[in-house]
């Protein structure tokens, strides 16, 4: 005998199971936009480590440069020292458009502190009006070497090697 | 007191960095006449195993390099993590205190002095 009141209790779909069912729609987009987010925050900060030669690497930076990308810059030339052994890193900031004292400290502090894991650090592609605001913030350079250009960068670092860039 | 983290390596010693001998009384002085005992040139001060240090570890332990300079024999710190090197970019670092990154390295240095 069928029931002409419609499905039976236990097959019928109340709207609490449909708002559960578009809660839990929504949680799961939610979390596909955070995730989505996460990759593009994480794209924005994408750095390229160019291996150069065995000992060496270059991180050419290009763009906007703030305190958290400087930051992300750090760990990750720190963490590549540690796993490939890398002697020499070379970071040309001449694609960067403007350096403030707090990039500028940040920069100075991988220099240090990869100087302390055996490494040593170049940055290459001071322009002279970062040069003078490094001179007038009072950064101590001390532990890092700077060059104007990238060829001279190359040409430090070969050396640090043990190796001589040449002109073909 | 026996300085049990002390092997000799190539001729050299190496001393695996342990924090808490640093605050044992006499445990310098120990170290001290146990590697002028052993006769090296060299000796690397491991950090591999420490993870973090506080200003004053940090300091012991380049005084602890500078008081085995002064006895003739050629110290150099080796085994610094990244996270570790980011800390001690803060604390004061000797000027001639080389740092390696690691002990292969270091004795590979020592070894060419």
């Amino acid at each position: 005998m069928s029931d002409e009141r419609g499905p039976s209790a236990q097959g019928r779909i109340t709207d609490r199971d449909l708002l559960k069912q578009r809660d839990s729609e929504i949680e799961a987009q939610r979390g596909q936009i955070e995730s989505l987010q996460h990759s593009i925050e994480a794209a924005k900060f994408e750095l390229p480590l160019l291996r150069i030669s065995t000992h060496i690497l270059m991180v050419p930076i290009v763009g906007a440069m703030d305190s958290l990308r400087s930051q992300r810059v750090m760990e990750d030339v720190l963490e590549n020292i540690r796993r490939a052994g890398t002697k020499v890193v070379v970071i040309d900031i001449s694609g960067v458009n403007v350096v403030d004292s707090s990039v500028a400290s940040h920069l100075i502090m991988m220099g240090a502190a990869s100087k302390l894991m055996g490494s040593t650090t170049i940055i290459s592609g001071i322009s002279p009006g970062m040069a003078s605001n490094i001179v007038k913030l009072g950064i101590d350079t001390g532990q890092t070497e700077t060059t104007n250009t990238v060829e001279d960068a190359l040409k430090r670092a070969y050396n640090h090697v043990g190796k001589k860039l040449v002109d073909a | 007191m026996v300085v049990s983290e002390l092997s000799i390596l190539r001729g050299l010693a190496v001393l695996d960095v342990n924090v808490s001998d640093l605050e044992h009384t006499g445990f310098t002085q120990e170290l001290y006449a146990q590697l002028v005992g052993l006769g090296v040139s060299g000796c690397v001060l491991s950090l591999s195993s420490v993870t973090g240090l506080s200003r004053s570890e940090w300091i012991a332990i380049t005084s602890l390099a500078q008081g085995l300079e002064l006895l003739g024999i050629k110290s150099v710190v080796s085994g610094i993590a990244p996270t570790l090197a980011v800390a001690l970019v803060w604390y004061p670092t000797p000027s001639g205190l080389s740092t390696y990154l690691n002990e292969d390295e270091a004795l590979d240095a020592l070894a060419d002095q």
